[in-house]
């Protein structure tokens, strides 16, 4: 950024009041900078494959230096921000945020965030691939498997095979340190673009 | 009273969401109900008195001269961001450091484990395994809720109430919304929490959660009742019941509609008409069909060689 656009940005007039704690749009956005950052740091360690996953997970818990702070961190930061993401819909519809022009992109991306924030945490804590992970994708995996018509074919996509496999924990280590990340990016993103225009208080 | 058992169950990692939200639910309630009551004085002012209208703008907002104020980005802004980002980061550590991740035994597949309970958000789908079919709860229930939930602006579109809290000019869309969240949500997530006990049985707060008690679940479908036995038979049976029942809810819903909110009917198109007595069909059944269950050990009322409702 050039010395001029920069001193543009930085003496842009803000309303007083739009800070961050009156803000709670972009405490969401930060929380999820706080993922991103804390998960980068346990991807620099975390194996998804089956035994070495809750080997590496062990590694980061109890030898690598502040490894459990990280981890720790990044467990607590994702509560909060599915509270906080649960907060910005009702909050939403009590203020009728639909309404308007823009207000129906708005009001979607706001469920879309929720739901995606949704999706993070479900994927995240498969990661650690322990019992309680190993389990509770079996399960989820059979139910979708007992859908009509469709529920076989996609559990199958989702376990990778006939029976859980890794395959299935290198998928959901796919999603939710790639894909969702780049979803969940432009998903900011457009909000950004809406909230400039003055849609969103 | 186990108070120790109590105090387990709030201290959990994954529980401590739920346990924040029994504050925070009251609070914000508190304080929207607050505003609105405030917004709805006025508005019932300004209805009083056409002249006084004229002058004063409706939309009226808990203002503060001071708010009006613009500065600039730096410092001011990024101070206050800094600051906050900071006491956020202080909060995260905390929590982190007094609830430190969990971590079981490895995988294995050999050993087959009874999942503990899902994460807070999802208890009241799990609390719909009691009721459903695993597939009707784990999979066509979301749906419907993450389609209801899009469907909201579609639905809902009259003008009052932009942008300002009221309770007056949108009781229905929000008494609707606050029976979802309350009930459907919030409310089936502290069953979840604090009254399911291991292997999902029931204890009543302040029981001891004994993983060794047994239950003798007894579950009867609504055609045992009534002695049919035949495969098909039930089958029709059950289907003349659902959507017989189906059929007089949406029947009774139209007639409150009408009876009750005849702009909104007016106002609306068929499509969006259906839309919305369709989701409150289903948001009344859930409760309906837990209480079969729960007080009448009536587990399905439709059995077919393909799917129970
Ligand atoms: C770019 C973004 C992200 C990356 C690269 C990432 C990476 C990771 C990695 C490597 C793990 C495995 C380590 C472990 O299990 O402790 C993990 C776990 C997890 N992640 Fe993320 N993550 C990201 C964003 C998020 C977000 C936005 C959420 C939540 C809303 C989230 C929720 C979780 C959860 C709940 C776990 C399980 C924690 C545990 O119990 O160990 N992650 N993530």
């Amino acid at each position: 950024m050039s010395a001029a656009g920069l001193t543009r940005v930085l003496d842009r007039p803000v309303l007083a009041r739009r800070t961050f704690l009156s803000d709670p749009g972009r405490t969401a956005v930060f929380l999820f900078g706080v993922e991103v950052v804390t998960g980068a740091l346990l991807a620099l360690y975390y194996q998804p494959a089956p035994e070495a996953s809750f080997r590496s997970v062990q590694l980061i818990s109890n030898a690598v230096t502040f490894g459990w702070l990280v981890r720790a961190v990044h467990l607590a930061a994702a509560n909060v921000t599915v509270l906080l993401a649960a907060y910005l819909v009702v909050r939403a519809f009590f203020r009728r945020a639909f309404l308007g022009p823009r207000g129906l992109g708005t009001w979607l991306l706001t469920v879309g965030f929720f739901l995606l924030m949704l999706a993070f945490y479900f994927t995240g804590e498969a990661l650690p691939w322990d019992q309680d992970a190993y389990w509770r994708a079996t399960v989820t995996a059979n139910l979708v498997a007992d859908t009509p018509l469709v529920g076989p074919w996609v559990a199958g996509v989702l376990r990778g095979g006939a029976d859980m496999s890794g395959v299935a924990l290198v998928r959901l280590y796919a999603a939710h340190a790639i894909l969702m990340p780049w979803v969940a990016y432009w998903t900011i993103k457009r909000m950004r673009e809406l909230m400039r225009r003055g849609a969103i208080g | 009273m186990d108070w120790k058992q109590l105090w387990e169950i709030c201290s959990a990692p994954d529980n401590v969401p739920i346990v924040l939200l029994l504050f925070l639910t009251p609070f914000y309630l508190w304080y929207g109900f607050r505003e609105a009551i405030k917004n709805d004085r006025l508005i019932t002012q300004l209805e009083a008195d056409p002249a006084l209208a004229k002058t004063h703008h409706r939309r009226h907002q808990p203002y503060h001269p001071a708010w009006d104020k613009t500065v600039h980005v730096w410092p001011y802004l990024l101070r206050i961001e800094l600051l906050a980002a900071l006491v956020v980061t202080a909060f995260l550590c905390i929590w982190a450091i007094y609830l430190d991740a969990p971590l079981e035994e490895p995988a294995n597949p050999t050993l087959t484990m009874n999942p503990a309970k899902a994460p807070w958000y999802f208890l009241g789908l799990q609390e719909m395994l009691v009721y459903f079919d695993p597939w009707i709860a784990g999979v066509i229930l979301p749906n419907i809720i993450v389609v209801g939930l899009m469907a909201i602006p579609y639905m809902d579109t009259s003008p009052l109430g932009n942008g300002y809290y009221t309770w007056k000019q949108r009781k229905f869309a929000l008494g609707g919304f606050l029976f979802g969240y309350l009930v459907l949500w919030l409310a089936l997530a502290i069953v979840g929490t604090f009254i399911r006990g291991p292997g999902w049985m029931w204890f009543w707060p302040g029981q001891t959660w004994d993983a060794h008690r047994v239950v003798h679940e007894v579950n009867i479908h609504l055609h045992e009742l009534f002695g049919i036995t035949d495969v098909w038979e039930i089958a029709i049976f059950g289907g003349i019941a659902t959507l017989g029942f189906t059929a007089v809810l949406g029947g009774a819903v139209d007639f409150a509609l009408r009876k009750w909110k005849p702009e909104l009917f007016r106002k609306m198109n068929v499509i969006q008409y259906a839309h919305l007595v369709g989701f409150l069909i289903m948001m009344i059944r859930l409760p309906v069909k837990m209480v079969l269950k729960l007080g009448f050990d009536i587990k399905y009322v439709w059995v077919t060689p393909w799917f129970n409702v």
